[in-house]
């Protein structure tokens, strides 16, 4: 019979789930070892708690296999140039479910991304990092405005300015 | 990491410690250079050295030899060596102002009195002939009389539109030329600087201005018709493309170099 933890949500709701599960989350296991196996999360709202639980319940199935020797050599030769802390998740099945878990508006994700990061998830702190900063690579500025709701504060000589110093981003070549 | 329960400014729009995060998962310099423009906060995020730093070191290396390219951001630093190369490629400036961002103003003294004072926007200004030179009719509006045989004193400006930088295109006083006997002419050699690019091989530039008066004398001069204003090439004698009047203009007026 699997241990279970019992985890409350900010708005008071509880949600029971098997200990390989909660221990996607790093902070959870490392309060599990000292503590009780109630684990309160007043900074989480059960609508994300359910999205997390969700995710967790995937990836640890998927965990209970280490990954080959082969794709964690992969791992380390994709992060030569650039900064992106991912691991490539090797499964294509897992990778396509985690494509569908972040069809999601900006806003849910957000919530996700900071309750993962409370947690210590971080496959899921870095697929949703990784999902909204594809929603602005490529984009023109005015794309990435509407896309996020975001106001334009500067005044049109700061933006003559700016224009002028990034023209070399905005050309297509 | 625990993190405080986040401001949210608007609907959608990133907290900004998630930003700061995000901003780690962009990458390639030009989306950088894009999600700068964005925003004040998020120039803020995205400006940071630490997404920068990496960029340069691993496209020029050799920057990291320099001590004093410490000095500037590794953003600037990384704009500049990029654009380096483009430089070269570049045979004629690109042409940003446009004439409708320009208003020219002409005063006219004699005698200590202001004669002729005209302001044109560019916007309504027609070129003759696709060349940098403009007739302005004066339809009666300013009822400007010029004695042709005193002295006057020209000064001939033009100022960018959002009243940012201005030049002096002609500052003459003396004697008019006369063109028949109804034109007055005045023109002043401009400068031309060696780093100056355009069509035309080997030019000088003159700025000059014509004032054509009505045979009739009304107390002690005669009305102005018409004003035309423009740059000659002291070269070919002609007058420039408008084109090229207006990179002249760019060069001296806006912070393309």
């Amino acid at each position: 019979m699997a241990k279970m933890i019992k985890l409350v949500s900010g708005d008071g709701a509880e949600f029971e789930v098997e200990e390989e599960v909660a221990f996607q989350s790093k902070i959870i296991k490392d309060i599990v070892a000292d503590a009780d196996d109630v684990i309160p999360l007043p900074t989480v709202s059960s609508k994300v708690l359910i999205q997390v639980i969700e995710y967790c319940r995937k990836h640890a199935a998927v965990n209970s296999f280490p990954l080959s020797p082969s794709s964690s050599a992969a791992a380390a030769a994709s992060s030569s140039s650039s900064i992106s802390y991912s691991k490539p998740v090797s499964d294509p099945a897992l990778r396509a479910w985690d494509n569908e878990f972040v069809k999601l508006n900006n806003s849910s994700l957000f919530d996700i991304v900071i309750a993962a990061n409370y947690l210590d998830i971080e496959e899921l702190v870095d697929l949703v990092l990784e999902t909204v900063a594809d929603r602005i690579k490529g984009k023109q500025a005015q794309e990435i405005r509407r896309q996020f709701n975001i106001e334009n504060d500067f005044t049109p000589e700061e933006e003559e300015a700016l224009r002028r110093e990034n023209s070399w981003a905005f050309q297509n070549n | 990491m625990a993190m405080p329960q986040p401001r949210r400014q608007a609907r959608s729009s990133p907290p900004w410690e998630v930003l700061r995060l995000i901003s780690e998962f962009v990458g390639d310099p030009k989306s950088l250079a894009v999600a700068c423009c964005v925003s004040k906060s998020w120039h803020a995020v995205f400006t940071s050295d630490h997404l920068w730093t990496p960029l340069c070191r691993s496209l020029f290396p050799s920057s990291t030899h320099n001590a004093t390219a410490a000095a500037v951001s590794s953003r600037h630093l990384f704009q500049l060596l990029h654009t380096a190369a483009s430089r070269r490629r570049r045979t004629r400036s690109q042409l940003l102002l446009h004439l409708p961002r320009l208003i020219f103003f002409l005063d006219v003294f004699q005698r200590g009195a202001p004669v002729l004072s005209l302001a044109r926007a560019g916007s309504e200004l027609v070129s003759h002939r696709g060349v940098f030179r403009f007739e302005v009719p004066m339809n009666g509006e300013e009822p400007a009389a010029l004695d042709s045989g005193d002295d006057v004193r020209v000064a001939w400006t033009v100022v960018t539109a959002e009243w940012r930088e201005a030049f002096g295109l002609m500052e003459f006083e003396g004697q008019a030329r006369a063109v028949g006997n109804r034109e007055m002419w005045f023109s002043e050699k401009l400068p031309y600087p060696s780093a100056f690019c355009c069509s035309e091989a080997e030019a000088g530039f003159e700025a000059q201005i014509f004032i054509e008066l009505a045979d009739e004398v009304h107390g002690g001069g005669r009305t102005v018709e018409k004003v035309s204003f423009g740059l000659m090439n002291t070269k070919t004698w002609r007058y420039v493309k408008e084109e090229d009047g207006l990179l002249y203009l760019q060069y001296f007026l806006m912070d393309t170099k």
